[in-house]
């Protein structure tokens, strides 16, 4: 008995290692994983390397760009939207003039009608920054300066309001050594839809997280799309407190040079109770939203169990491996259920 | 070169599909790449370089006028007042 009980945990053991080996070996696999989009609230978090680029699509197809990542990017983002049918945007929102935040915008301007613009009404020194301007001036896009209390209406109860900057030429002067004031600066939004909220911060920092919090303004949102990038400097703890959010989406460049998402950042979300889904490693992630529930569907899982018509998969870096009935070699998609590792 | 520090030295380790692929010599393991026409002609694989960095004010102060006076045309039409859009 005790002996049939180690050969049963070197069996464990053993498959296990097979497992991880397998994983390591075919991790970078796109895996299928079609879910219902249609009449819900759609978040894309866009896979643009090192920079940050979302979209939001509303159920009865209204849409918004947040962000358009760096330059190399654009042609991807340009992508990414007609992939989802994507002709024209309802608004396009730059939250700070950083390039890996607007580098891609101008291609984004030139491929499809852009209807509204909202920027941080920042000044910078920026000639990316000063050719997406002259881009939205070409076009004739209408364009906005965001200011705290500012409200979007979309449909469907869809709305978008904006926390930061405090607009009316008040600016977040004073930062951190080392500290950005156009991070500081950033648009932050909260996007709400029945039950549902979730928050865009740009690349704001504690101070700026410091200042909304001390406003009042409502902040609780299931999912958070984390200040930049993961830095140390941004998603305090108080913060996640005041957010408590379920999820956390991180937009960030696999081995990137600047430590994003920083071991203390992804520390916090963790001791939070916060899922973490990060573009460098799950590529693009959706979050869609009927208004009560809310799922996350990443195009890139590393470990994933789904459930298929009359059987369990074990899928593991994008290849399945039957645990149920069905043998491996046959062809079909999972459904929309999903159960993330 | 008044307001530069002096040159740094670099390499050009390789090139790759036009990059010039450029590393400092001081070992700090900075690298970064460079389509090759922003180079000296004639530059190839295992040449040195001296590399100045100039501050450009003027540039800089004309970039803010511009972006400046772009974001005041821009902002013309709205209606500073306004806080509620229906998209």
């Amino acid at each position: 008995m005790k002996g049939l009980r180690v050969l049963f945990a070197i069996a464990l053991v053993a498959a296990i290692i097979v497992v991880g080996l397998y994983w390591l070996r075919h991790r970078p696999q796109q895996i299928p994983t079609p879910f219902v989009t249609q009449g819900r609230l759609q978040v894309y978090a866009l896979d643009v390397g090192q920079g940050d680029s979302a979209l939001i699509i509303t159920p009865e197809g209204k849409s918004v760009l947040i962000d358009a990542g760096p330059p190399q990017a654009g042609d991807e983002v340009v992508a990414a939207l007609r992939k989802k049918d994507i002709r024209s945007l309802d608004l396009a929102v730059a939250t700070h003039p950083h390039a890996d935040h607007i580098g891609g915008m101008r291609p984004v301007i030139e491929n499809f009608g852009v209807k509204n613009f909202l920027d941080s009404g920042q000044v910078y020194a920026s000639k990316e920054y000063e050719r997406m301007l002259r881009a939205i001036q070409e076009k004739g896009i209408k364009f906005i300066e965001a200011k705290k209390g500012m409200k979007f209406d979309l449909d469907s109860g869809v709305k978008l309001e904006v926390l930061n900057p405090p607009g009316d030429g008040r600016w977040i002067t004073e930062v951190r050594r080392g500290g950005s004031v156009e991070n500081a600066n950033s648009i932050v939004l909260r996007l709400s839809y029945g039950n549902f909220s979730m928050l865009f911060t740009g690349d704001a920092e504690t101070e700026t997280e410091d200042l909304i919090m001390e406003s009042g303004a409502p902040l609780s949102a299931q999912v958070l799309k984390v200040g930049h990038h993961g830095s140390r400097h941004a998603t305090s703890a108080r913060f996640l407190d005041a957010v408590a959010p379920e999820a956390a989406v991180i937009s960030c460049g696999a081995d990137n040079r600047y430590g994003h998402p920083a071991r203390q950042t992804l520390d916090r979300l963790r001791k939070a109770g916060v899922r973490i889904y990060r573009t460098d490693l799950n590529g693009e992630i959706a979050i869609v939203a009927d208004g009560n529930k809310f799922e996350i569907h990443p195009a890139r899982q590393p470990i994933q169990v789904a459930l298929e018509r009359g059987g369990w998969w074990l899928v593991v870096g994008g290849r399945r491996l039957v645990i149920g009935s069905r043998p491996f070699w046959t062809n079909h998609q999972p459904l929309t259920t999903n159960r993330h590792s | 070169m008044s307001n530069s520090k002096e040159s740094i030295k670099a390499f050009v380790d390789r090139i790759e599909s036009g990059l010039a692929v450029i590393l400092l010599s001081d070992g700090s393991g900075v690298q970064f790449d460079l389509p090759l026409e922003y180079l000296p002609p004639g530059t190839e694989a295992g040449d040195h370089l001296l590399i100045t960095f100039q501050l450009d004010p003027e540039s800089r102060e004309e970039t803010l006028r511009s972006v400046a006076e772009l974001k005041r045309r821009l902002a013309k039409d709205g209606d500073p007042q306004q806080t509620e859009f229906k998209l």
